[in-house]
């Protein structure tokens, strides 16, 4: 209903029936709704807004707190004023709102203060946009005045890394796979000079011989011993089979959960690592050293599902050149009967060009799924089995994951 | 105006000439039938009291009738008894009951306006207590601006015998073309002041993205363009994009892998010197479009 129709019509009808019945005193009654009416148009919507806000922490890890706090002023107009944020879905209200409203009296200055605290559930690099501020007129006769203030804030969310006992450190120190002594096939290469050996492709066009290449009528490069020791190469799947579980908690989640801190202690162990997102096509070369595990995070943090689906065959055969001489293959999928096949093969592949037998990280999230979700494990279990590759089967209740994980990289 | 408007506003009017005594006296007369047939004394108020309780308890509660025709046929209740038999030209003036009537008239749309702005604020995840203190303050805000206009209308009626003896010096119709002018006035000197140095395009949507999207421009068109929201892990989510343009586009289609949104100018701002421009999605779409049932797969 418009209300500025009906004060209209409330304010006319009285004064036409006191001119057709000739009784003055009739149109009296107008002076209700004209006063109602000039209220309204003498007093605009609330404007004038002056907001900030801020963020006590933008770097958090999954399960942290952080407090924000706002002030707002409203310098003009009368009505209710709704400030709100707009929260990314992965944050959760622990006290407090992050929606209010308040009534802007005529006259008077509105200056607001209120704070809530919030808790990151998942891990990513957010951007939690502009306040929103809309003044309502009071009477609804005139458009809402809406405007965002303050600027948009970018909080970065870690996975919470699982502390590996130093025990478990100081044990496997030196025995992962191969002696780490033994210097990497891989990697980035170094001033070192090691052979001169014939072009493959994928080798950089600064690395051509030409002198030798004219003298013996083909094409060599001169090959530099690599930096860094064993080369652990992960290919993750990042498409839509692994969007399993809940979105906080899903299979990809978990994936992401177990691989962060898993990259931190082989690059602080002194080995290389690689990386390569299925669907998405990204992909790290072997690097070492822990400044290396920024470069990973920068990667593994926002990263997300995609739809394009990319078989493990296709990967292996675009990073092939990074597979040769000693490299761990270490794949991390949601096995299923839709993907086995091709995960089956391009395992044969990778264990054809590496000679060393792949992993294959099994992502479970059906045991929390009760009965129903124990079957489906029971299944994924068979499935493994045709698998050619050691399977290990992750879940996120499992909470000694990583120190299983490298019982078996031994 | 709508007929449903139109013909509830008349009837209220009508009703607001009917003396009040009248109505009393309708109910004495009920009263004493009542009396007569099975010997119990009710009094007349106490009549009219319940009736229109369960008048408005059976319109409101059980017919789920909206606030404004509630009162509509209340008001048509109020004046039934008289419409029949005394001409208006016979009817003296409007009598003092019309205060709290057109009161409450004057009130019923802001009410509703209230109410779908409660629903509104307790579907965003408002607190109740907020609501209720913004609640409070509305209708002090109202009865602040209905007050002059019951204290003039309550001097009127009284020195005017109910409105039987009109003076003619106060020129009650100038006051509203007067509010109008004056209205105008005051809205046409603020448009004056705001001038935007700036204009702000804030998008907003409710649908699947990516929940730590990044944004890329995609394709450019004559009056619009397309912005292309990608990475993170697919979500039912909103999406609150803000960034300066030189220029207005008609559209924005907001497309995320898993959805696709097609935006339109909804409202328009000069705040602080800046333009906001808020796009919000709009439910029409091209026949031919993917998005469209009707549309070939």
């Amino acid at each position: 209903m418009n209300w500025m129709r009906w004060l209209f019509a409330f304010i006319f009808l009285p004064i036409i029936l006191s001119i057709i019945t000739g009784d003055v005193g009739i149109a009296y009654i107008s002076l209700l709704p004209a006063s109602a009416l000039a209220f309204a148009i003498l007093f605009e919507p609330p404007s004038g807004f002056r907001g900030e806000r801020e963020v006590e922490k933008t770097l958090l890890h999954t399960g942290d707190e952080t407090e924000v706090r706002v002030k707002l002023s409203v310098e003009k107009g009368s009505g209710p004023v709704v400030v709100g944020d707009v929260l990314p879905p992965s944050f959760e209200l622990v006290e407090g709102k992050n929606r209010h409203v308040f009534f802007k009296r005529p006259g008077e200055r509105l200056e607001v203060k209120y704070r809530y605290r919030v808790r990151a559930l998942k891990r990513g690099v957010y951007f939690i946009p502009p306040l929103e501020v809309e003044g309502k007129h009071l009477l609804g006769i005139e458009s809402s005045r809406y405007a965002v203030v303050s600027d948009g804030v970018e909080v970065r969310v870690s996975p919470r890394l699982v502390e590996i006992r130093k025990s478990i450190l100081v044990r496997r120190r030196g025995r992962l796979g191969l002696p780490p002594a033994v210097k990497t096939a891989i990697g980035f290469t170094s001033t070192e000079f090691k052979e001169i050996r014939e072009y493959r492709p994928g080798d950089s066009i600064r690395s051509v011989n030409w002198k030798a290449s004219a003298r013996f009528s083909k094409l060599l490069v001169n090959e530099y011993e690599r930096e860094g020791y064993l080369t652990v190469m992960f290919y993750l799947d990042g498409s839509d089979s692994m969007a399993v579980g809940g979105y906080q908690s899903g299979a990809f989640e978990t994936a992401i959960e177990f691989l962060v801190p898993v990259i931190d202690y082989l690059l602080k162990q002194g080995y290389q690592v690689g990386l390569y997102v299925l669907g998405h096509e990204y992909w790290i070369p072997p690097m070492s050293g822990s400044s290396a595990s920024s470069t990973f995070r920068k990667l593994l943090i926002p990263l997300g599902m995609t739809s394009h689906n990319e078989s493990l065959p296709l990967a292996v055969e675009k990073t092939r050149y990074l597979l040769s001489g000693g490299v761990i293959p270490i794949v991390i999928t949601n096995v299923n009967p839709g993907s086995v096949s091709q995960l089956s093969l391009g395992v044969k592949n990778l264990l054809k060009l590496t000679r060393v037998r792949p992993i294959v990280v099994d992502i479970d999230v059906y045991p929390a799924a009760g009965s129903a979700g124990t079957l489906i494990s029971l299944r994924k279990k068979k499935l493994a089995e045709s698998i050619p590759a050691r399977v290990i089967r992750i879940s996120r209740a499992d909470k000694r994951a990583v120190s299983r994980f490298m019982g078996v990289l031994q | 105006m709508r007929l449903d408007e139109l013909f509830s506003v008349s009837l209220v009017t009508v009703a607001t000439l009917s003396p009040a005594f009248s109505l009393s006296r309708y109910f004495e007369d009920f009263s004493k039938s009542i009396e007569l047939k099975i010997g119990i004394h009710i009094a007349p108020i106490f009549l009219s009291l319940l009736t229109m309780l369960s008048l408005v308890l059976y319109l409101f509660y059980i017919r789920k009738l909206r606030p404004s025709w509630t009162v509509a046929v209340l008001a048509v209740f109020y004046a039934v008894p008289y419409l029949g038999g005394i001409p208006v030209k016979e009817i003296p003036s409007i009598t003092l009951a019309a205060i709290p009537l057109g009161i409450s008239i004057a009130l019923v749309p802001y009410v509703e306006e209230l109410r779908a702005q409660v629903h509104y604020l307790i579907s965003a995840g408002v607190r109740s207590e907020e609501i209720n203190a913004i609640v409070v303050e509305g209708f002090k805000t109202i009865g602040f601006a209905l007050l002059p206009g019951v204290m003039l209308l309550t001097y009127l009626l009284l020195s005017t015998g109910a409105g039987s003896r009109p003076i003619t010096l106060l020129p009650t119709f100038l006051i509203i073309p007067l509010a109008l002018i004056l209205g105008l006035i005051l809205t046409s000197i603020e448009q004056d002041r705001d001038e935007a140095e700036e204009t702000i395009l804030v998008l907003r949507a409710y649908m699947v993205a990516g929940d730590t999207f990044r944004i890329r421009k995609g394709t450019l068109w004559e009056e619009g363009y397309e912005l292309l929201i990608e990475g993170g892990s697919p979500v039912k989510r909103t999406v609150l994009i803000s960034f300066p343009v030189s220029e207005v586009p008609k559209f924005v289609i907001l497309r995320s892998p898993w959805d696709t949104k097609f935006l339109s100018g909804k409202m328009e701002t000069i705040e602080n010197g800046k333009r906001y421009l808020l796009f919000l999605e709009t439910m029409s779409r091209a026949p031919s479009s993917p998005d469209s049932a009707s549309a070939p797969p």
